[in-house]
């Protein structure tokens, strides 16, 4: 069972400016790179959290760069990873990500 | 805040190393079985400065050996907190991952951990029968893996990853 704040108590407060949302975009090379193109959903981002050690370092879970082509449904062998585009049908919305 | 990253609000980052040392300019495949504990960090690093005046003090965690099998479920330590982003669920995910909950109630259950915001949630911190991770019942949804554990002085403890148990 867990609690949801609406504010975060003083002790986290500090540690709040250090996390971070995180999305992690795919790429597959196949594919041109066409703006006006619909990316397969698919391809649609991961999403994670990351905590910034210091101004330019952050640490994440490695699981979070996965890319899972079972459950996706997709061949993998083509992709890589790409900043994330804007994509109707992703169903997040990041505050800060990569 | 809009729907998608923005110029200027988002940060892109790179990858520098995975705890493991496989290939950071690689995607990486989902493995099978899921991604060991030991092997669940990466470091990022971002070209732009992240803001950050005052970095988390991390501090050693010393989860409760487990007693016994029944332990998990009987026994609760401290409370510690979780803070990361839950991402938006899709209505297809909650079926598929709750079929025997009526959707209304999980739908109820994911508007309470506040996603898509950065939120702080408790609970207990549970016994472990592995001494390299911190168990806990914090409710939570895709998109916080890699959040913050903290204990109740808001030091980071042990790791930062997040598993499912």
């Amino acid at each position: 069972m867990s609690v949801a704040n609406f504010s975060i108590s003083a002790p986290f407060k500090d540690i709040a400016k250090s996390v971070f949302a995180l999305s992690i975009g795919f790429e597959d090379t196949t594919i041109p790179q066409d703006p006006n193109v619909m990316y397969p959903p698919q391809l649609n981002p991961a999403h994670g959290t990351a905590v910034a050690i210091d101004d330019h370092h952050l640490l994440t879970c490695a699981h979070t760069l996965e890319y899972n082509s079972i459950s996706r449904d997709y061949a993998s062998c083509n992709l890589k990873y790409r900043h994330p585009q804007p994509c109707p049908m992703t169903n997040f919305q990041p505050h800060r990500s990569s | 805040m809009g729907p998608y990253p923005e110029n200027g609000k988002d940060l892109a980052v790179t990858v520098v190393e995975f705890i493991d040392r496989s290939d950071p300019g690689k995607i990486r495949l989902e493995s099978c079985p899921l991604t060991t504990i030991e092997s669940d960090l990466v470091l990022l690093y971002s070209v732009a400065s992240l803001g950050i005046k005052t970095a988390p003090t991390p501090k050693r965690y010393n989860p409760s050996p487990l007693a016994s099998s029944e332990a998990f479920d009987t026994e609760r330590g401290e409370i510690i907190g979780l803070l990361g982003y839950n991402g938006k669920p899709t209505i297809s995910q909650l079926q598929k991952m709750y079929p025997d909950t009526p959707l209304a109630n999980t739908i109820d259950a994911c508007r309470n951990l506040w996603v898509d915001r950065l939120s702080y949630a408790t609970g207990p911190a549970v016994a472990s029968s592995n001494i390299h991770s911190i168990c806990h019942r914090i409710s939570c949804y895709n998109g916080m893996s890699g959040g913050a554990l903290v204990d109740k002085d808001g030091f980071l403890i042990g790791d930062i990853f997040l598993y499912h148990v």
